[in-house]
């Protein structure tokens, strides 16, 4: 049986059991990681699995359940269980699956599913690992080895039918490495940190993956604390991303809806700097995040959030587009089999202002470039947007990068910080870490910064 | 969720195959596991659950580690995977490997009364919906309430060629967490607290009774709402006793096990040297019963133990697995730990301690002329194990004037490098209070661990805030 087939049975004993409406989706993965310590592999991990989600809805209440157990008793078994406990949520109008689109989502589009990930041997992704690391010390002799170094692969095929037509296949590839250098003398040890991601084996540059790990770690290598101040910070695509990954939680209908985002009541506001234009584009040629359909079935759009620092829409699935009378922008997002589908990004985007990066740099006198920001989930309040971050970076004198200070804090809120932006340069980039965030360089003006001296 | 183990024949089979190509030492860990959560969110309640079950084969040949999955239990699929481990792990030619495993001890006492997945779904539903309406009553400036109840069992039988025995345990956690919008005009803040259980929720009583947890969270957030911003500079720091613990697992305990101690942490080649004020004991417990990171024996077989870190200043131990406790020709601590099946085990904290001093609290504060009284800590932290570099949040602060807690302040982050928190340690209360802490330690894989500490003074520490810079000395 494969698991289409799986996935209609499912839901006919759903719908035969008195629930008004069903999806299952059936996530099937395979995974490698290999992760090497010292030039030598430390774990080799190679794995295929496959699970499945159901949601049924009822008078209005809906419910969710998963396994991994696939075996027709097992199945019946959860399902009865599912149709017993649903009765007693609580009902909410908004409850809702979507129907089938006019636009097929699957059918409309080309794949980023790259078998090479699939059957290149194991062997071979060793030896990439172990590249991973020769590169970066083979780069400076002040690179004395490397924390993390790790290769992975993913491939996972998604196939989702609901009772009300939707039915189709979602694949996706990912081939990433992480690194974390060592370099230093010996009065001063750093790190430097990068990830190198592709949706396709051989787009994944793992050379210049170790480079940017070791230029990171050996820039940081003598570093001082700073003097307490306000100065303008320039935020480079691998810091600016993170920082926008709070932006985009705050920019989720539900929690919008819930009154959970301080952009709640805000639509048509200015709400940052005219520089800043936020999108979100699920049918992104070539993009990591790109699929066709998002985990409910709706066709992925593109969807403009903040435009000129307007802000002009949020991220909906199917519950919250209902909640508020609108249309679901494809933003559904499951994070495995056992997950409850929710609100989430695609390819998420600051677009590309038109300031040269250079210049950008050019015209600060006295600044800070933050390199790295340490323990960002502790550092920032996601709801209130307060933050204080401890920071690693690179003093900008008379408009060019100077010497390197640790220990310092940058502290403000992040809604200021959208409203303070006064420069965006052109380098945009994508940065994996997780989600997908892609952002030039940008620049803002005053920011408290803290030190130790 | 099926309860039927696997034939301790089966598992020799398998573990031979698995051993077939050489190898230091092979096991398999067969788990099957049940997840349900209730929530209520928006006024809105709704629940979920989910089964997840498989065996995972480790091959350990040359300290590499090779591991393989399967969610199938057939005698079939187990020995082809095995035999696909074996080979990824070794070019050498097949050979006899002699394994006979025996039954292990099964005295293990499970924690749980009832377990979690024969409990009745509504006894959970009352407590949730009990939550909601305590958060929400009699408090205009909430905006919203998110109450969870999470609770998990899983039941493990691990056949190991280091021990020769098949052995079986059953761990669990209940978890129970509140999150309290509190917002007035432009302002929203959240205030959240929980708890983690390794046993039923007859366990959650006293402070930590559902109702305390849901009032603690929305006490958090209307607190922030009422405080001033922190102030940023460096200052002494009183620390609450308790939960502010996780400052001490994120600024020392990860750089103590063994694997990072291996890339070169900043406690590396330290064992026996002073790397913290003499006030300072520092334990890794996994046996207090009901704690999240306790266990009978650890993800690999070995029994779990109370390990001094630090004593009394002095680096002694470090935090290790099977693998490492190999590599670097010591004693396994049983601190190998897995998520889950997908996982091999790796080094890992269970439940992470101060021990307690001799001082009054009291006196510990009076005798502070200024400085911050860190009482909530906030959402767990970070460390960059290398440079020793780490970063925590408080949640709710106080500014200490003339040695009395007076102002709230809000937004306080803490900074620094972990040796020298630990050798700028001045006071230590005779307080210890261990926490049952909900939210988990994260490394590639996430376990829940226990942290725990007395009211705890340290001289000097570097505070990020949004308000004024510091202006008090140090002391």
């Amino acid at each position: 049986m494969n698991d289409t087939e799986f996935a209609r049975r499912t839901l006919d004993y759903a719908m035969q059991h008195g629930v008004e409406a069903a999806e299952v989706a059936v996530v099937r993965t395979r995974k490698t990681e290999i992760s090497v310590v010292n030039m030598t592999p430390e774990t080799v991990n190679a794995q295929e699995e496959i699970g499945f989600g159901v949601r049924v809805l009822k008078d209005a209440r809906m419910g969710f359940a998963a396994s991994n157990r696939l075996d027709a008793r097992s199945v019946h078994d959860l399902l009865d269980s599912l149709v017993s406990v649903v009765r007693e949520h609580t009902p909410d109008e908004a409850n809702t699956l979507p129907e089938c689109s006019d636009r097929k989502p699957w059918e409309d589009g080309f794949s980023t599913f790259d078998e090479v990930i699939l059957c290149a041997p194991l062997e071979e992704k060793v030896r990439r690992a172990l590249f991973l690391e020769q590169c970066a010390r083979d780069f400076d002799t002040r690179v004395k080895g490397a924390s993390t170094v790790i290769y992975g692969d993913v491939a996972e095929e998604e196939t989702l039918v609901n009772s009300l037509g939707v039915e189709g296949v979602s694949r996706s590839t990912l081939a990433y490495a992480v690194i974390e250098a060592i370099a230093g003398d010996k009065d001063s040890v750093e790190t430097g940190w990068h990830v190198g991601a592709s949706s396709t084996y051989d787009g994944l540059d793992i050379e210049a993956t170790a480079v940017t790990a070791a230029r990171r770690a050996l820039r940081m290598v003598g570093s001082r604390p700073a003097q307490s101040a306000e100065l303008p910070l320039v935020f480079p695509p691998e810091v600016g991303s993170a920082i926008l990954a709070y932006v985009s939680r705050m920019l989720d209908a539900d929690a919008v809806q819930k009154g959970k985002s301080l952009f709640r009541g805000r639509e048509n506001a200015k709400v940052a700097s005219s520089l800043v234009s936020v999108v979100d584009d699920g049918r992104l040629e070539g993009g990591l995040a790109t699929r066709f359909a998002d985990a409910e079935g709706v066709p992925t759009e593109r969807t403009e959030l903040l435009k000129d620092g307007v802000l002009k829409s949020f991220l909906h699935d199917s519950y919250t587009a209902r909640k508020s009378g609108t249309v679901s922008t494809g933003n559904a997002q499951r994070g495995s089999y056992a997950a409850r589908p929710h609100t989430g990004t695609t390819n998420f985007m600051l677009l590309p202002g038109n300031c040269p990066t250079d210049t950008l740099l050019n015209d600060v006198s006295n600044g800070l470039y933050v390199a790295e920001m340490q323990g960002l989930h502790a550092a920032i309040n996601p709801v209130s947007g307060d933050f204080s971050i401890p920071c690693k970076g690179l003093m900008i004198r008379d408009g060019e990068l100077a010497e390197p200070v640790t220990g310092v804090a940058i502290s403000g809120n992040l809604f200021d910080l959208l409203q303070d932006v006064d420069a965006v340069g052109d380098d945009f980039t994508w940065v994996f870490s997780g989600s997908i965030i892609g952002t030039p360089t940008f620049r803002v003006r005053n920011v408290k910064v803290g030190s130790a001296c | 969720m099926p309860t039927e183990k696997l034939d301790p024949n089966l598992l020799s089979d398998v573990l031979r195959a698995a051993l077939s190509r050489g190898a230091d030492f092979a096991d398999i860990y067969a788990e099957q596991a049940a997840y349900a959560s209730v929530e209520s969110d928006d006024r809105k309640i709704n629940s979920s659950f989910v089964q997840d079950g498989g065996v995972g084969i480790r091959v350990v040949k040359n300290n590499r580690t090779y591991y393989g999955i399967s969610a199938s239990e057939e005698p079939a699929r187990l020995m082809a995977l095995a035999r696909q481990v074996a080979d990824a792990a070794g070019a050498e030619a097949g050979r006899e490997a002699s394994v006979i495993l025996i039954e292990g001890p099964t005295n293990w006492q499970s924690s749980f009364a009832v377990p979690p997945d024969m409990l009745d779904v509504q006894q959970k539903l009352a407590i949730v919906r009990s939550g909601e309406e305590t958060a929400w009553s009699g408090e205009k400036r909430i905006r919203q309430v998110s109450i969870g109840y999470r609770d998990s069992v899983r039941r493990i039988q691990l056949a190991s060629s280091v021990t020769g025995t098949v052995l079986e345990k059953e761990l669990g956690l209940t978890e129970f967490s509140a999150r309290v919008f509190v917002g007035d005009g432009n302002q929203l803040y959240v205030g959240t607290a929980g708890r983690s259980i390794f046993g039923g929720p007859e366990h959650f009583q006293g402070t930590d009774s559902f109702e305390s947890i849901a009032l603690r969270a929305r006490r958090n957030g209307i607190t922030q709402l009422e405080a001033d911003d922190a102030p940023r500079g460096v200052m002494p720091v009183v620390f609450a006793p308790g939960d502010n613990g996780v400052l001490f697992h994120e600024a020392c305990g990860h750089g103590m096990e063994a694997d990072l101690v291996e890339r070169g942490s900043a406690f590396a080649g330290k064992q026996g040297e002073l790397v913290a004020s003499e006030l300072v004991t520092l334990y890794d417990d996994g046996t207090i019963p009901c704690f999240p990171g306790s266990f009978p024996f650890d993800d690999e077989g070995t029994a779990s133990q109370r390990t001094a870190l630090i004593e009394r200043g002095v680096l002694r131990n470090y935090l290790q697995s099977l693998v490492t406790a190999r590599k670097s020709a010591c004693e396994p601590t049983g601190n190998g730990r897995r998520q889950n099946y997908r996982h091999p085990s790796i080094p890992r904290m269970r439940n992470t301690y101060i021990g307690a001093g001799s001082m009054n609290p009291d006196d510990i504060i009076a005798q502070t002329d200024a400085g911050l009284y860190a009482e909530v800590h906030g959402s767990g932290g970070q460390v960059d194990v290398i440079t020793g570099r780490f970063t925590t949040s408080v949640q709710v602060a106080w500014l200490i004037e003339k040695g009395k807690r007076t102002r709230p302040v809000r937004g306080a982050t803490l900074s620094g490098t972990g040796i020298d928190v630990l050798k700028n340690i001045d006071m230590v209360g005779n307080d210890l209070v261990i926490a049952q802490m909900s939210g988990r330690c994260g490394k590639g894989q996430s376990v829940p661990v226990g942290v725990g500490m007395p009211t705890v003074r340290v001289r000097s520490l570097l505070v990020g805030g949004k308000g004024e810079i510091w202006k008090g000395a140090t002391p």
